[in-house]
């Protein structure tokens, strides 16, 4: 990854992350307001519920001990009082009662807690509560919430109880106000408020599952709960307290919810904004982070060219200095190491050039001082026969003669090496048949091989039948054939066996030659096609130098395949034909 | 001396109080009794009677050959007498001399035999010198009770016999006036107005009786009244489809609802025939039997049940609730609203005195194997009784009697258990 875009990203990360945090603190900040909010809403809901619920009771206590003190009741008491197997008959005597006073429920209870009337309910005359008869001090006992069941299904009412004296025993009026949804309406319920009761009876699947979820935990555990809930009208916060009744037990489940839509629409604003602000701080991030890692990276990227170029062999090459900063200074500093790499590189040439004139020097001195000895010898030889007799000096002259003649052939022999090597002319291409060169070299070097007195060398000729042509000088694929063959030939003193391959492959066109011999050591193959280097104790060290001009000039590949003891195998790729 | 004053005294103030409580026991004739009803206008029409407050007012404009005493026997009434061939086929009854329609006819055997011709299919109805003779295909022993069913009244394009004639009939209003040629003697009433119901009416001064539904509370009645029941002759049963009848006739609690719901008035009953018929409707235990009412409803269906009544019926109404209640605590929920398709209705059955013909009838009101009215023995009755009731089609709740209340001033035959009312015997003191 550039430097650029690591810089790039970098400014990006730091504006989005910046954004997004300040949204996020936005946000908690609404989100905990809104929450104080509720909170103090539905106390206050909750709170005006239960004064309404004392209001309403004191109201209920007052008319149920009106009704207790009525004369209907009176009569009811008289004849509690006096002794009778007879069912008390008037069923109807609390109906009107209840509708004089106002009230949903009334039943007159006998002294054994069976109903002797009820409003409400007429037909359950005769059924026995208990409940009624275990509190000695009903007078003195507040309003109470109760489940009471009706023709139509149980409801939840305030109810009040008072005792009435009835001779030595004791009558009970039981009274009450339901607690329905007219309850409900009498409440200052804020807008985007719901309040709702819930009884134990109530079936809760026409509740979201979420709301009655909540209603039956709060009816369960009997403490006030507050979460957030899902419901049609989306997400609410919901708050149930219980309603408990006279034995502590949750009759019913006050709940109010509240919309937080409007948060969420807050939120959903804040995240809106925030993306916005994000992506206009991302864009003009990057815009001018693109500038200013522009203006950083471009003089870094013109010392990296540099740099290439000057790895590529341009030692001119020079890094452009524009600024006093510390990519300024860089570009100083590289250009003085570019002084000093040009600086020593060309005191190395000077080495090397003088070390290969001496090589030079050392290679012509040591071939031409051989044959310069039997020259002296016999030229001092000569000079001592001009004495001697006639016969015998024609004899020494002759002999003498043909050394000097044989000794001078060899010098020619070496001048000539060196001077094809110094004057390998440009290569004459043509289409040539590589395996009827190779052929060829092999017959020459079959009969070389076979003089008596030499190493038996058995030849053996790989030719591949369809391989192509290439377009090559044959002159000097013919010089490169006999040094390569005449090098495997010296490689194997005891003998071997000397191999030529053709083959083809993707168009190109593959020659090797094998040898047997004693193979090479890593130094000598990495030193192999270095000039004047020679393992052997009569050469010059030119022959594979060319033989790798020659591949060269050709536009092929040279490599060699060797180890000690494994013979060597010289492998020449060319272009085909 | 002195005692023989005072004794001469007080037996002259007893011979007096004497005279004076003979003088107030003996009737009087004439007056105007007003009865103010609870319910609708009667409807003194044979064809068309079938209420049991109808049923029992019917005898006094309409008679029938017999008529049923207190212990549901045939006793004379158009016929003086009766006798049948031994195996109870063929029928003669002699027709009581001098007795006139209210039109002025004479009843003769030919009209009373082409009266009950046409009202007794698969009878043979013929007239004889003295009176008509009536033959059946099978043995009907119970043939002269049969004929005391007020449907079964001789009438002469609409006139009756009885003690009275319909005078006047309005909207608010129907008036009985004394048949002054009927063949018993005049009644002692110059007349009987009966009242519609007067909702709100504060006093009941005006009247000298009133009609006293089997729910009304004592309280509604002036302290001095007198009171005259029929007998028992409607039964308050719900009809069920029969699946239910068993377990809720074991939930409910009769005794109360009928101390409590009618004060009494109603009989609490498990059987059809009310007891004073049949002689064995104890046979048919009414008591509550609440654990056998849960038994039987283990695994029932846990979805309510309708349970309808007449909404006009008050008391239906409080005795529908009641069983509810009942139902419920043997685990049967009932909702109680009018629903003609409930599966569940609160009915009042009118009871025919006569034991075969109310269980033949009852059997083909419910659907059930037909009676035949001509096996009519002890034990084929309480068999067939039986049938219908483990059908369960049918839970009897109560039976209910005829209610009225009199002043004080009214002066009535002793108390009867009789399947009419007797005020053709009535009359007002001054």
């Amino acid at each position: 990854m550039s430097y650029r875009a690591k810089v790039l990203i970098s400014i990006s990360a730091t504006v989005s992350i910046a954004v997004w945090m300040v949204a996020w603190l936005i946000s908690a900040q609404m989100t905990r307001t809104y929450e104080e909010r509720d909170a103090r809403r539905a106390a206050g809901v909750i709170a005006q519920f239960r004064r309404e619920f004392a209001r309403r009771g004191d109201d209920v206590g007052g008319r149920v001990s009106a009704i207790a003190g009525s004369d209907p009741v009176a009569r009811i008491a008289a004849w509690v009082a006096q002794p009778s197997t007879e069912l008390f008959d008037d069923i109807k005597a609390a109906e009107p009662l209840a509708q004089e006073h106002g009230l949903d429920l009334l039943a007159i209870y006998g002294p054994d807690g069976s109903i002797l009337s009820s409003a409400h309910w007429p037909a359950r005359f005769g059924y026995r509560e208990e409940w009624i008869t275990q509190n000695p001090n009903w007078n003195a006992t507040p309003v109470f919430l109760k489940r009471e069941d009706l023709t139509d299904g149980p409801v939840l009412a305030l109810m009040a109880v008072r005792a009435v004296r009835a001779g030595d025993r004791r009558l009970y009026v039981a009274g009450g106000e339901r607690l329905d949804a007219s309850f409900l309406e009498t409440l200052p319920v804020p807008e985007g408020m719901g309040v709702s009761v819930h009884r134990e009876t109530d079936d809760l699947r026409a509740v979201p599952p979420d709301l009655a979820a909540l209603v039956a935990q709060v009816r369960a555990s009997g403490r006030e709960q507050t979460r957030l809930v899902r419901t049609a009208a989306g997400v609410e916060v919901a708050t149930a307290i219980p309603l408990a009744g006279r034995d502590n037990q949750a009759l019913a489940v006050l709940l109010t919810t509240q919309s937080r839509a409007e948060l969420l629409t807050l939120k959903r604003q804040v995240r809106v904004t925030a993306l916005a602000v994000g992506g206009a701080a991302v864009i003009l991030g990057l815009v001018l982070g693109f500038w200013a890692a522009s203006r950083v990276t471009w003089p870094v990227r013109r010392l990296a060219g540099s740099v290439r170029q000057v790895a590529a062999g341009d030692w001119e090459a020079r890094a452009a200095v524009t600024s006093r900063d510390e990519i300024g200074q860089l570009a100083r500093d590289f250009n003085a190491m570019a002084e000093q790499l040009v600086e020593q590189r060309n005191r190395m040439l000077q080495a090397e050039r003088v070390a290969a004139w001496r090589e030079i020097a050392r290679r012509l001195a040591h071939e031409l001082k051989n044959p310069l000895f039997p020259l002296q010898i016999t030229v001092e030889n000569l000079r001592r026969a001009r004495h001697a007799p006639p016969a015998e000096f024609d004899e020494i002259f002759d002999e003498s003669t043909t050394t000097l003649l044989a000794e001078l052939d060899n010098l020619k022999t070496i001048v000539g090496r060196f001077g094809d090597f110094a004057r390998m002319p440009a290569p004459q291409f043509e289409t040539v048949d590589l395996n009827e060169l190779a052929s060829e070299s092999m017959r020459l070097f079959e009969a070389r091989s076979q003089e008596p007195g030499r190493p038996a060398v058995r030849t053996r000729l790989d030719l591949a039948p369809d391989l192509p042509a290439v377009h090559a000088d044959p002159e000097q694929l013919r010089r490169l054939l006999r040094n390569l063959a005449l090098n495997a030939l010296d490689a194997m003193p005891q003998g071997g066996d000397l191999t030529i391959r053709t083959a083809g492959r993707n168009g190109r066109v593959v020659l090797e030659v094998a040898d047997t011999g004693g193979g090479l050591t890593p130094e000598e193959r990495a030193r192999l096609f270095t000039p004047y280097y020679t393992t052997k104790q009569h050469g010059t060290g030119l022959g594979l130098a060319i033989v790798q001009s020659v591949v060269s000039d050709h536009g092929g590949t040279i490599s060699v395949d060797s180890e000690p003891g494994r013979g060597t195998t010289f492998r020449i790729e060319l272009e085909g034909g | 001396m002195r005692q023989a004053a005072l004794r001469s005294i007080a037996i002259a103030s007893l011979l007096l109080a004497a005279s004076a409580a003979a003088g107030a026991t003996r009737p009087r004739y004439g007056g105007t009794l007003r009865v103010q009803l609870a319910g609708p206008m009667p409807v003194f029409d044979p064809a068309s009677a079938s209420s049991l407050r109808d049923r029992a007012l019917l005898p006094l404009t309409h008679e029938t050959l017999t008529r049923l005493n207190a212990h549901g026997e045939a006793e004379p009434a158009l016929a003086t007498s009766w006798q049948s061939d031994p195996e109870a086929k063929r029928w003669r009854f002699r027709l009581r001399p001098r007795v006139l329609f209210h039109d002025g006819t004479a009843l003769t055997p030919a009209l009373a035999a082409g009266v009950l011709a046409a009202k007794l299919p698969g009878f043979e109805v013929a007239a004889a010198a003295d009176g008509i003779q009536i033959t059946a295909a099978t043995s009907v022993p119970g043939l002269p009770a049969m004929l005391a069913d007020p449907s079964l009244a001789i009438v002469h394009t609409r006139a009756g016999t009885g003690p009275f004639e319909v005078a006047r009939v309005a909207a608010d209003t129907v008036v009985l006036s004394a048949f002054e040629r009927h063949w018993g003697g005049r009644p002692f009433l110059d007349a009987i107005e009966f009242l519609a119901p007067r909702p709100g009416q504060a006093s009941l001064a005006p009247t000298q009786a009133w009609e006293i539904p089997a729910g009304a509370p004592r309280r509604a009645l002036p302290e001095r009244a007198q009171m005259r029941a029929s007998a028992p002759l409607e039964l308050i049963a719900v009809q069920t489809a029969g699946s239910l009848g068993a377990a809720l006739s074991a939930a409910i609690d009769r005794q109360s609802m009928t101390a409590v719901l009618t004060r009494r008035r109603a009989e609490p009953s498990a059987a059809v025939l009310p007891q004073w018929i049949s002689g064995y409707s104890f046979l048919f235990p009414a008591t509550r039997d609440l654990g056998r009412a849960q038994r039987l409803l283990a695994g029932a269906r846990p979805s309510p049940v309708v349970l309808s009544y007449d909404p006009g019926d008050g008391l239906a109404r409080i005795i529908a609730e009641r069983v509810a209640v009942n139902a419920h605590d043997a685990g049967l929920r009932i909702v109680v609203k009018p629903d003609p398709t409930a599966p569940l209705q609160l009915r009042r059955f009118t009871i025919t005195p006569n034991a075969a013909q109310a269980l033949s009838e009852m059997a083909a009101l419910l659907g059930i194997a037909e009676f035949r009215p001509s096996a009519a023995g002890p034990e084929a009755l309480y068999a067939a009784e039986r049938a219908i009731l483990e059908s369960g089609r049918l839970v009897p709740l109560m039976h209910v009697p005829l209610v009225f209340g009199f002043d004080a001033k009214v002066q009535l035959p002793p108390a009867e258990p009789l399947p009419r009312l007797r005020l053709e015997s009535a009359w007002i003191a001054p």
